[in-house]
């Protein structure tokens, strides 16, 4: 028998397919953290899913009463001995309510194991595999970490005395889509299965039953326009944690990514506070409870894109999709710096289409989802393309002589440049009933001496979710200015 | 202990420490929201607390005494701790519909009437207005009647479409109660509007419409001849959450009526018990309205520094370039002012300081919302001297990077 503890809707689906993809014919018990779901909907939860038959037990770990009898909570300068102290209650709570044998499963599956049960069988060193909270998420153990410190600080204290979120040294494997690994990560433990590749290769019968589980309806959608699905995430493990940046954030993505595509939102199962239906009416939206890893298998057509600020579970459909648009987390802070980045591709766009194919040069930071809007604009880029340099330092762009261009510093544009050609002035004008704030700011053209001929990128694009404009207008510069300012 | 007790025991003590009047609702509220965790861990000393509000918030010299709440010395955002608008929601998530009175919380006014009408009067040109149109001023009167009545008295021709503007442009959208109103239609809440008022409905349906909210009922006391407490109760409402900055006239008779009270204590109200300087009376309303909606909303918990910049700094800041200062203009004018200490560091860290982004940030906020009133160059100093200490402690913080860029 194997035992699966978790404390998410990722790990449940994760469980259900692993257990009946890897340990059919084994029976199986689950444990789940009481916070999976609403209180007043964990009674039906608990009764449904033993109705499936998947499982020969399904209990709900008190969290909650757990928390009330462990005494103090733990600050990050805790010492060790209140720390112990606290680990000790929380294991004699659990080895009171647990009633197992634990030395009798063949197997012990730990999801999220800075929660009760988790402490205790990492304090008390019983072997178990470790299963990650979301596709590829044991390759960002540092935002994994940051995380669970937001939901409870003690928790994460815990965890980071006892090592664990896939760290411990009594963890004899980590169960992970390595698929979906930043690159460059490995670890040695790790042991790859994806839902996707199992519900597609392994149990594609059991997947009805899965469905209809999760009360999952088909999605019929128009054959008219390609598909775009949008991944939205959970405030609380966002940086900035307001919910109208979120909605910022959400509509400037919409207007930039998925205009002339049939919008499909999944919800985040936690997101329930932004109203999508008044964001963007037109786009089908699904319900939250339903993983992304389940879409495939119920859209009635294949996903063109998917689209996501920095939502973890895009992993989940990067194998179906014909291309993924996903973003740095640097995103939820300086989400306004996808103006420049639209804007920077439209004006090497424009050069692309007097010179051809592109070698971009970047010299610092790209503008934030430069590369997402260089796809979405079509640019043409080669390695053997015509070199094109894209810098904020004016004396780097005034001492370059081929084509290049000089972008704004964090949405402030320096004055112009020495040996600029043209000046390229973008404007955000929100109306009314816009979150957006009024933004103006400038790039800096400059070409090679012969070059005749400068292109004047003019732009004026209606952002329809976001209730505003943006405008790019071009000034030539007639004579050529030697000095930064000098122009202006 | 208190595990042993019967849970709707624990409730209903709670219930009857936490509800005894407006500021007891309110502090108590913050007080579990400043340490969660010491709530469910510690709840012999969170009641013990919870007592000490209602002896503290009952007793009339006492409960305005500023414990924790010095402009300039105490960290005021930390103590009118809100809860996030997220958490908040499941309150008014309980039922299938909910009833709002907006002024106060919806809308957050800059002048009270007696302030605005003298603006009114200094638009229309026309002495004696403001003590008229406050002779006639009455909810279940609407507007074009009480013009016609001050027409009749003056022998002017004033239309009250003139009003409407000035009204609109009095009043600061509550981003945070208007979120909370946008989860609740999101979740198929009926949402109800009620205002006393003497302006047609028209007039806040297109404000309403033009913050994204669409509510199902939408009620003016001119034209039902209700006021808004009777509005609400005429209602067909069995089970509903009542959301409102008016605990006496509003939320404390309809919970009697079988509401869920979700009481908003104004941010206004909350800059106004904060201990301050003397300030001259003009300015402090205009102040206390602007700050009230931008730092205790609830929208986000402001740093100290970030408060301090707002409160103390932005006001000299403004008194000395106005709305839109750029960093030279900042250099300049301070200079200018013979000031030394941490103003002068403005400058210097006009990108990276909380306590400067907050310093611009009151300056673009006056500019927008405080009405045209200037701000007497004494009380802008008066507010600097307030947190100077504090300021010269923070001047060093220059992590302004998760800090968001909105305005009120």
């Amino acid at each position: 028998m194997v035992l699966y503890h978790l404390s998410t809707t990722y790990q449940l689906l994760y469980c259900i397919v692993h257990r009946l993809a890897r340990h059919e014919h084994e029976e199986a018990g689950l444990l789940m953290v009481e916070y999976i779901c609403p209180e007043g909907q964990r009674a039906d939860f608990v009764k449904r899913l033993k109705d499936t038959g998947w499982f020969s037990f399904v209990r709900l770990v008190p969290e909650k009463q757990f928390k009330l009898k462990r005494g103090r909570s733990l600050k990050e300068n805790s010492t060790e001995k209140q720390i112990e102290t606290v680990i000790r209650r929380v294991c004699g709570c659990v080895k009171n309510w647990l009633g197992l044998d634990l030395s009798t499963f063949s197997r012990i599956y730990i999801g999220s194991d800075q929660w009760s049960f988790g402490i205790y069988c990492l304090y008390n060193r019983i072997p178990h595999v470790y299963i990650e909270d979301a596709s590829g998420m044991l390759s960002q153990r540092e935002r994994y970490m940051a995380i669970t410190k937001e939901i409870s600080l003690t928790n994460y204290v815990i965890s980071e005395y006892l090592h664990g979120a896939g760290h411990s040294d009594t963890e004899i494997a980590r169960l992970c889509d390595t698929s979906n690994f930043l690159p460059g990560f490995t670890d040695e433990k790790a042991e790859d299965f994806s839902i996707y590749r199992a519900l597609r290769d392994e149990i594609p019968h059991r997947v009805p039953e899965i469905l209809r589980f999760y009360g999952a309806e088909p999605v019929q959608l128009p054959a008219d326009k390609p598909v775009c699905m949008f991944m939205t995430q959970y405030i609380k493990s966002m940086t900035v944690r307001d919910l109208d940046v979120q909605e910022q954030l959400t509509t400037l993505l919409l207007d930039y990514f998925a205009d002339n595509y049939q919008v499909v939102i999944k919800p985040h199962p936690k997101d329930q506070w932004l109203n999508y239906r008044r964001i963007c009416p037109e786009a089908a939206i699904l319900p939250g409870s339903v993983n992304a890893e389940l879409i495939p298998f119920l859209v009635s057509r294949p996903v063109d894109r998917v689209l996501t600020a920095s939502s973890t579970s895009v992993g989940g459909m990067a194998p179906t999709a014909r291309d993924v648009f996903s973003f740095p987390l640097e995103i939820e802070t300086n989400w306004e710096a996808l103006h420049e980045g639209y804007a920077a591709a439209v004006v090497l766009r424009v050069i692309a289409e007097q010179i051809g194919p592109l070698a971009l040069r970047e010299d610092g930071d790209f503008p934030l989802g430069l590369c997402n809007f260089l796809r979405e604009e079509a640019v043409p880029t080669a390695p053997g393309g015509k070199p094109v340099l894209l810098t904020k330092d004016p004396m780097r762009f005034a001492a370059h002589k081929g084509w290049r261009v000089l972008l704004p510093e964090k949405g402030h544009s320096s004055g112009a440049p020495a040996r600029a050609r043209a000046k390229i002035t973008v404007r955000v004008h929100p109306d009314k009933t816009s979150l957006l704030r009024g933004l103006s700011f400038a790039l800096y053209l400059g070409a090679p001496d012969g070059e005749p001929a400068v292109p004047q990128p003019e732009e004026e694009r209606v952002l329809s979710h976001s209730h505003a404009v943006i405008h790019m207008t071009t000034a030539l510069y007639n004579d050529r200015p030697l000095w930064p300012g000098k122009r202006e | 202990m208190l595990e042993k007790l019967p849970v709707s025991g624990v409730r209903k003590l709670f219930a009857f420490l936490t509800n005894g009047n407006a500021e007891i609702k309110f502090h108590t509220i913050c007080l579990q929201n400043r340490d969660r965790e010491r709530a469910a861990n510690r709840p012999i000393v969170f009641g013990m607390q919870l007592l000490f509000c209602n002896i503290l918030y009952r007793l009339p010299v006492l409960r305005d005494w500023p414990f924790h709440r010095r402009l300039g010395h105490d960290y005021i955002t930390q103590q009118y701790l809100r809860l996030p608008v997220e958490d908040l929601s499941s309150e008014i998530l309980e039922n299938p519909a909910a009833v709002c009175d907006g002024t106060g919380s919806l809308w957050l006014p800059v002048h009270g009437p007696g302030a605005f009408f003298a603006k009114l009067e200094e638009h229309f040109g026309v002495k004696g207005f403001a003590s008229t149109r406050a002779l006639y001023d009455d909810p279940l009167t609407p507007l074009s009647v009480i013009y016609d009545r001050i027409n009749r008295a003056l022998g002017t021709t004033l239309s009250w479409r003139d009003e409407l503007p000035l009204a609109e442009a009095n009043d600061i959208p509550n981003r945070y109660i208007v979120r909370l109103l946008d989860i609740a239609a999101y979740h198929d809440v009926a949402l109800h509007l009620v205002f006393d008022s003497s302006y047609p409905s028209c007039f806040f349906e297109r404000r309403v419409k033009q913050l994204g909210l669409h509510p199902d009922t939408l009620s003016v006391s001119c034209e039902s001849g209700m006021k808004k407490k009777e509005a609400a109760r005429a209602l067909p409402l069995l089970k509903f959450g009542i959301v409102s900055a008016d605990f006496a006239g509003f939320v404390k008779p309809l919970t009697h009526s079988g509401g869920r009270p979700i009481y908003y204590r104004s941010p206004s109200v909350l800059m106004h018990e904060t201990k301050q300087p003397p300030l001259s009376a003009p300015f402090r309303e205009v102040y206390e309205a602007v700050c009230g909606a931008a730092l205790f909303t609830g929208r986000w918990r402001a740093p100290f520094s970030y408060e301090l910049g707002y409160l103390c700094a932005g006001p000299v800041l403004y008194a000395a370039v106005g709305g839109a200062p750029t960093r030279e203009d900042a250099e300049g004018a301070l200079a200018r002012l013979g000031e030394t200490g941490p103003l002068l560091t403005l400058p210097g860290l006009w990108e990276q300081s909380p306590l400067a982004l907050g310093a611009r940030a009151f300056c673009r906020d006056y500019e927008r919302w405080g009405q045209g009133v200037p701000i007497p160059r004494e009380d802008a100093h008066r507010l600097y001297r307030c947190g100077r200490a504090a300021m010269e402690r923070m001047k060093g913080e220059t992590d302004a990077g998760a800090l968001p860029l909105f305005s009120v």
